[in-house]
C-alpha cells in the first residue's frame, strides 16, 4: 500500500440494547449533563485527555482528544447533534479519527423506552462507514457495549 | 397509539450507482460547486434555495427545498470528509416544516472508468417520524442522479 492509496470505506452497522433500572429522563440526564457525561463517556482509567467539549443541543459539536497513556497515536471523536428530544432520543454523526485522519463515519442513534414503572429500555443503533473493514464494526460494538456498561455504572452511583 | 407515545426509529442503507461520462475533477466539482447543486439536485417543479453553502469538512450546508412557493423542507448538512475527486462524505437532518424526519450519513464514492465516473452513494438512513424514508429517499435520489448527467 502506497501513501497515496484511498482506503475504501465498509459499510457496517449494529445494535446495542440495555435495560436500565433508572427513568427514561434520568438516563437521558447523563448524556445531558457535562459533568456525568464526562465521568462516563469520557474519561477512563488509563486514558490521557487532551481535551473535550460539551456542546448537547440540535446542532451542537463536540470535539475530543484522547489516547491511552503513553501511546504514540493520538485519537480523536467529532461529534455532530443531529437530533434531540428530551427524555425519549438522541442522534447524532461523529467521526472517530487517528492522527488527524478520518478512521470511520457513523450515525447512531439512541433510544429512551420507559420499561416498567421506573426502568428504561436503552437501544443504541450505529450505521456507519468504517475504513477499517468488518473487524472496525465488532471492535466498535465491543466499545460501545463497554460505554454502556460505564453508563450503567454511572446512573447507580451518581443520583 | 396515543399522542405521547414514542415513535421507534427505522433504520435501513439504500446504494445507488451510476456512471457518467466526465472525468472525476468533473464529477466532483459538480458537487462542490452549489450553483450546479441548485440546477441538478431538483426535479424541474421543484425549488432549493441555499440559505448557507459551505463546502469544507466541519462546513454546514443549510437549504430549503420543496415544489414552488411552499418550501416546507429543510436540510442541514455537514461534511465530515472531503477527498477531491474521490469522496465526500456528509451528515444530514431532514425536516418538514421543522419537524425532524429523519438523518442520515451520506457516502459518495467517485471512481475512474476510462474517461468516465462511476458514483457511488451510499446512504445510511434512521427514519425518526414512522414514514417510509427509504422509498422517499429512493424517490429522491434516483432522478437527482439523473439529473447530474445533465452537467456533462
Amino acid at each position: 500500500m502506497t501513501a497515496d492509496t484511498i482506503t475504501k470505506p465498509h459499510f457496517g452497522s449494529f445494535t446495542i440494547e440495555r435495560k436500565l433500572k433508572h427513568s427514561p429522563a434520568r438516563v437521558f440526564r447523563a448524556f445531558e449533563d457535562p459533568e456525568a457525561h464526562y465521568r462516563w463517556f469520557v474519561s477512563g482509567e488509563g486514558w490521557e485527555i487532551a481535551c473535550y467539549t460539551h456542546d448537547f443541543r440540535v446542532g451542537g459539536y463536540e470535539h475530543g482528544n484522547f489516547r491511552p497513556i503513553g501511546h504514540p497515536v493520538m485519537f480523536s471523536n467529532d461529534t455532530w447533534y443531529l437530533e434531540i428530544t428530551r427524555g425519549q432520543r438522541i442522534a447524532v454523526a461523529y467521526t472517530m479519527g487517528a492522527d488527524g485522519k478520518p478512521i470511520s463515519h457513523s450515525l447512531a442513534v439512541t433510544e429512551f423506552f420507559p420499561d416498567g414503572p421506573n426502568g428504561c429500555r436503552l437501544v443504541y443503533t450505529e450505521q456507519g462507514a468504517y475504513y477499517g473493514g468488518e473487524e472496525d464494526v465488532t471492535n466498535r460494538r465491543g466499545g460501545c457495549a463497554e460505554l454502556f456498561g460505564k453508563l450503567e455504572h454511572e446512573l447507580n452511583s451518581h443520583s | 397509539m396515543t399522542a405521547t407515545q414514542q415513535i421507534p426509529a427505522v433504520h435501513d442503507s439504500l446504494t445507488l450507482e451510476r456512471t457518467y461520462n466526465a472525468s472525476t475533477t468533473r464529477v466532483f466539482a459538480a458537487w462542490r460547486d452549489v450553483k450546479a447543486r441548485e440546477r441538478w439536485s431538483k426535479p424541474s417543479d421543484a425549488e432549493i434555495v441555499y440559505d448557507q453553502a459551505e463546502f469544507k469538512v466541519g462546513g454546514v450546508d443549510i437549504m430549503r427545498c420543496g415544489f414552488k412557493g411552499d418550501l416546507r423542507y429543510s436540510a442541514h448538512v455537514r461534511y465530515l470528509e472531503i477527498i477531491a475527486d474521490t469522496r465526500i462524505v456528509m451528515a444530514e437532518r431532514i425536516a418538514e416544516n421543522g419537524a425532524p424526519q429523519a438523518v442520515s450519513l451520506v457516502t459518495i464514492e467517485m471512481t475512474p472508468e476510462g474517461k468516465s465516473t462511476r458514483l457511488k452513494v451510499t446512504l445510511q438512513i434512521s427514519a425518526l417520524d414512522g414514514s417510509d424514508m427509504l422509498q422517499g429517499y429512493r424517490d429522491g435520489w434516483g432522478p437527482t442522479l439523473d439529473n447530474l448527467a445533465n452537467e456533462f
